[in-house]
């Protein structure tokens, strides 16, 4: 039986992609509940400290989706979907620490929450400098979402966005000279 | 910065990266001085930012351990615990900060991340729907809102209380008081269906009790709004929230339209397990379209059998369908509640609640409770009256095909359970109503039993619908409490019917260890009869055919020691009957039958104790001759004549007096012609005749006289051509005995040279016998009684020297047994019979004589095939136990033996190819 991921996102072929928000709706909390679930037995298994989103992505896509019943097109739709998914996963995150940051400081030293907090107050300049290239240059900015965000490769990212590696590789260094620049400049 | 500015820049930033240092500034010179700044300040970033986002982003520790991601005030409310979460919301219980005032209230917020429009439409909408509803039993929504990060929550009255099913049982509710409880809950569901709100998700777990004992109807998380509106947002439900399969209505497992009939279904299964502790369907496996099967074939128990059951504590049911009592005493619940006060109306209600179609449960839930009313004001209930109606119309509706054929069951089914109705009504007291009810249960399974049962046996694919039919009697006759009961005349047909499923299960499924304890059943009841009364003579007689059923079962499946010993006590029974009827002569010819089967079983390891057997057997026939009145013979034994003549010839061929037992057969013959020309309604006698022909054919064959067997064979046919008009023969008699005379006809013909002729007859004789058996395909019998006309068929190909088209013959017959052994790999019988189909086959290549012990074929392809079909019987009978195929496996030996002997390959290469093939072989003759 195809999962309902597989469904909503061959729906999402027939529909058309721009025009269904409401699909898309759909699918991301499916993307994010399922990246979040998995993030966490990631940790909790392997005793990391931290892993890299790549991996969840592609795991999430396997366990979300009939691969037989997906069309390639639908797969760049599916990573899209989790790579916005798993911004949000992160900012949510660190912007829950950031609110809580006394309490985590007082309770659990152990845990090394320097480190964690300074990753978070990067993180969200980032996102923040994120937003704001994307109302320069969406597509740039998507392009950002899927490699750092999504963990996807330069040919992945190319695929998904219908774009040749090299175009990638052009906004994708652009993009890092303007958000270095503008977070640290 | 500009859109259109910043693409400028980026092209040529691009541009500029991929140049070589020293070469860069020439590059950027050459651009407009403005973006050219630009690009230089970039190309810096590019430098410092050499590990910037060079790797994806880490997810670290902090987002596992951060368990508090829960906020910690909403408005004026302080967040104190969560205590449920949902697939979009989390429910919380919070404080009001005001005023020093402190109220409990449950908020319920929307998750982080699932602020997606469709799930803000669902929330929002749940919202409007609480604000809408106003009742004492549903939680009430006090405000509602948004954070300040924009996300909507709202404000619940907080219900402190126990779930319904914990409630009640801690507070050993009785059954009237959890009535009334359910029937407040009623009310609630009720009102919302008057604001047109379907709950959609009723289960214990949302109704919780307080501690003044009032029900409050929880999350409208899923409820419907039955208005047009709303209609395009149903796809979008069960994404948020798994339906609870237990609870949920088919009609929503099977995402047909829901109604408020959808409540009265969840409604109706929770006062099923309130009442019983268990629920009418489990489903481990969570697939939606298991469950929607499930509850669409499968009746749910009635709940008070499931309370009575549960109510034993170390019983464990045995049915799979009920789940495990829920709390872990069930029995606090069947304490309360007396089982059997649920029988009758009650069960008939909750079922009603329950029913797979909506449109036969009640039609509101106010209709539900208020039939709940009646029963606790003591007045007659609207569901026990369709009831009955309902139930066997269900029943018939799973066997719609059969029964469209029989009307006359159901007919039969429908006046039985009147007159049952009829026979309750008009007894007054109590104890003459409890005698009403075991007589007129009797009735029905005796007419279940007999003419339903009966009605059925020839219409083809009827058997399935025969085994519940049966099933259902024995049902009814265990509720009459067979344990106890001691009537030698009600345990008999309680053993007859036993036997009857058995007999069903044996001969059409081949479910044989189910068959064989059909019958361990019914030879309890029987020697249970015998050990109260050992002079019952009738009693005996029964005990010796369910002996001899049982004895088949076992001779089936290959067991020969079970079967020698069963049959040692039918001969020892008929001993036993001579004792008290001594000279009645029919049991003198069963002793002798079973002497000549007890004579065939020890034949090769004792010839002179079985050789013993028959002379005694020959010698008590001529007494049975003797008892039987002379001239003026009855029908009955008109019939035990011909079948000692049967015996008798049979035996007396055995002792090589083959002329005398053509004249003890041609005799019987005879007789039985003109007794059944007198009277049609002897099928027995019918049938006899064309064996007794048959039988002559054979001695006549074995003295090579090919005209005279034709002559018999001719008769045969003939015999069974003529009386087709007669309506009582069964059809499946006619067919199989066409075929097969018609295939020996054409052998005999062969054999007298009529080569034309002998084709054509043989080829109409296989199709009739093919058509025949597809018309019972489900019938293992035929294939059982197929070996004979295939091996005629087989004999003649062989004479004739058309070879392929008689292996193809073997091969759709193997095609026909491998249906059943997938079925059940372990059928010995079928088994054997597909051994007995490749090693016919070989046979047939290899032109193998048993007279010579020889096969005459050289060819080398066809001695490859035939050492193939032989290998394959082989391994069949080297996986199966017994005697049989003990022996089987060394004929096949030495024919393997034979074959190799004239195919030059060595031995070794020989059996590498054949091992390979063998693989092959077996796929092919599985799939």
């Amino acid at each position: 039986m195809p999962t309902e991921v597989t469904l909503l996102l061959n729906k999402l072929n027939e529909k058309g992609r721009a025009t269904d928000r409401e699909t898309l709706d759909r699918l991301l909390p499916l993307v994010y509940n399922e990246l979040r679930r998995l993030a966490g037995s990631f940790l909790n298994r392997e005793h990391a400290v931290s892993i890299q989103t790549t991996e969840l992505v592609h795991e999430a896509y396997f366990r979300l989706t009939d691969q037989r019943s997906v069309d390639w097109e639908n797969r760049g739709q599916f990573f899209a979907i989790a790579a916005q998914a798993m911004r949000r996963i992160l900012i949510d995150a660190a912007r829950a620490r950031g609110t809580h940051k006394r309490d985590v400081e007082k309770i659990s030293l152990d845990h090394a929450p320097e480190i964690s907090a300074e990753t978070d107050a990067s993180l969200l300049q980032l996102d923040a400098a994120l937003k704001e290239l994307a109302s320069l240059d969406p597509d740039q900015a998507r392009v950002v979402e899927l490699r750092y965000f999504g963990g996807l490769t330069i040919e992945e990212t190319g695929e998904v966005l219908k774009i040749s590696p090299a175009t990638v590789k052009r906004e994708w260094s652009t993009a890092r000279a303007w958000l270095y620049d503008r977070i640290n400049g | 910065m500009e859109p259109a500015n910043w693409k400028q820049i980026k092209a040529a930033l691009a541009d500029a990266m991929e140049l070589a240092s020293e070469e860069r500034e020439e590059f950027v010179s050459s651009l407009d001085p403005e973006i050219g700044a630009q690009v230089r300040r970039y190309l810096r970033a590019v430098t410092d930012a050499r590990d910037f986002m060079n790797t994806p982003a880490l997810i670290d520790r902090g987002l596992v351990d951060q368990h508090t991601d829960h906020p910690v005030q909403v408005d004026d409310f302080r967040i104190l615990q969560p205590i449920g979460s949902g697939g979009m919301g989390t429910v919380y219980l919070a404080e009001h900060a005001g005023d020093g005032f402190k109220q409990l209230v449950a908020i319920k917020l929307i998750k982080r991340g699932m602020d997606t429009s469709a799930v803000l439409k669902r929330f929002l909408m749940e919202r409007r729907i609480l604000a809408e509803l106003d009742h004492p039993n549903i939680a009430r929504m006090l405000d509602g809102g948004s954070t300040d990060d924009g996300l909507p929550y709202f404000v619940m009255e907080y219900v402190e209380g126990d779930e319904i099913r914990k409630y009640a049982n801690a507070n050993n509710l009785g059954l009237e008081e959890r009535l009334e409880l359910f029937r407040t809950v009623c009310s609630a569901v009720s009102s919302a269906h008057q604001r047109l709100v379907i709950h959609r998700d009723i289960k214990p777990t949302n109704i919780l009790v307080t501690k003044d004992g009032e029900p409050k109807l929880l999350d409208f998380g899923i409820a419907k709004l039955i208005s047009r509106d709303w209609n395009s947002d149903e796809a979008t439900l069960t994404q948020f929230r798994a339906l609870t399969p237990e609870y949920a209505s088919p009609e929503q497992m099977d995402g047909s339209t829901v109604s408020t009939a959808t409540d009265v279904y969840s409604l109706g299964v929770v006062l099923y397990e309130l009442l019983t502790g268990c629920r009418p369907f489990s489903f481990r496996e969570k697939d939606g379209q298991a469950v929607a099967d499930s509850a669409l074939t499968t009746e749910p128990p009635r709940p008070s059998v499931i309370a009575a059951r549960s109510a034993q504590p170390n019983n464990r049911t045995k049915q799979r369908l009920v789940d495990k009592p829920l709390f872990r005493p069930a029995r606090v619940t069947v304490a309360a509640i007396e089982p059997s006060r649920l029988r009758g109306d009650l069960d008939n209600i909750i079922l009603k609640a329950i029913r797979h179609e909506p449109e036969r449960r009640y039609q509101s839930v106010q209709e539900f409770s208020d039939d709940i009313r009646r029963w606790l004001d003591g007045l007659p209930v609207n569901a026990t009256s369709d009831s009955r109606m309902y139930r066997f119309g269900k029943f018939f509706k799973r066997h719609r095909t059969s029964v469209l054929a029989s009307g006359a069951a159901a007919i039969l089914l429908i006046t039985a359970s009147a007159v049952t109705g009829w026979q309750y009504s008009v007894a007054r007291d109590q104890q003459a109503k409890a005698e009403a009810r075991f007589q007129s249960i009797r009735l029905v399974a005796r007419s279940l039993l007999n003419e339903t049962s009966r009605e059925l046996e020839n219409l083809p694919q009827s058997a399935e619908i025969r085994d519940s039919v049966v099933e259902r009697a024995i049902a009814l006759l265990n509720s009459l409490s067979v344990d106890e009961n001691t009537d030698p005349e009600f345990l008999d047909e309680v053993a007859d019917a036993y036997e009857q499923l058995a007999q069903i299960r044996n001969w059409k499924f081949r479910k044989t260890s189910e068959a064989i304890a059909d019958y361990r059943k019914a030879l309890a009841l029987r020697e249970r009869v015998i050990r109260e009364a050992p002079e019952n003579f009738k009693a005996r007689e029964k005990l010796s055919s369910t002996l001899s059923g049982l004895s088949e079962v076992y001779d089936l499946i290959g067991d020969s020691e079970e079967t020698g010993r069963l049959r040692s006590r039918i001969v020892e029974n008929h001993r036993s009957m001579l004792l008290i009827q001594p000279g009645n002569p029919k049991i003198i010819y069963s002793l002798a039958a079973g002497l000549e089967d007890l004579a065939v079983r020890i034949e090769a390891s004792s010839p002179e104790q079985a050789a013993a057997y028959r002379s005694e057997s020959l010698t008590i026939l001529l007494d049975a001759l003797r008892y039987l009145p002379s001239g003026g013979l009855s029908a009955q034994d008109t019939e035990l004549y011909v079948s000692i003549k049967m015996l008798q010839g049979f035996l007396l061929d055995k002792a090589g007096k083959a002329d005398e037992a053509l004249a003890i057969f041609q005799e019987g013959l005879e007789t039985a012609k003109s007794a059944y020309l007198g009277d049609e309604s002897q099928l027995f006698l019918f049938n006899h005749t064309a064996r007794l022909s048959r039988m002559i054919a054979d001695i006549h064959i074995s003295r090579n006289d090919w005209a005279k067997a034709l002559e018999n064979y001719e008769f045969s046919l003939a015999w069974i051509r003529d009386h087709r008009g007669n309506p009582k023969l069964s059809p499946r008699t006619l067919r199989s005995g066409e075929a097969i005379y018609t295939v020996r006809i054409g052998r005999a013909l062969h054999k007298l040279g009529r080569k034309k002729e002998a084709l054509t007859q043989i080829a109409e004789g296989l199709n009739l016998h093919f058509d025949y058996a597809a018309a019972y395909a489900n019938d293992a019998s035929i294939l059982i009684y197929s070996p004979e006309i295939l091996s005629t068929a087989s004999s003649y190909f062989a004479e004739s020297g058309n070879i392929e088209p008689g292996r193809a013959m073997w091969q759709k017959f193997a095609g026909k047994v491998s249906v059943f052994l997938e079925r059940n790999p372990n059928d010995a019988q079928m088994s054997g019979l597909l051994a007995f189909a490749r090693e016919s086959e070989g046979d047939l290549i290899s032109g193998y004589s048993s007279q010579s012990n020889q096969i005459s074929t050289h060819d080398r392809a066809a001695l490859t095939a035939a050492v193939r079909s032989y290998t394959a019987a082989l391994e069949i009978h080297q996986r199966l136990s017994g005697k049989h195929s003990a022996d089987a496996a060394a004929r096949l030996d030495h024919k393997l033996a034979l074959c190799r002997s004239f195919l030059p390959a060595s031995q070794a290469a020989a059996r590498t190819i054949e091992t390979k093939k063998r693989v092959w072989y077996t796929v092919v003759c599985r799939s």
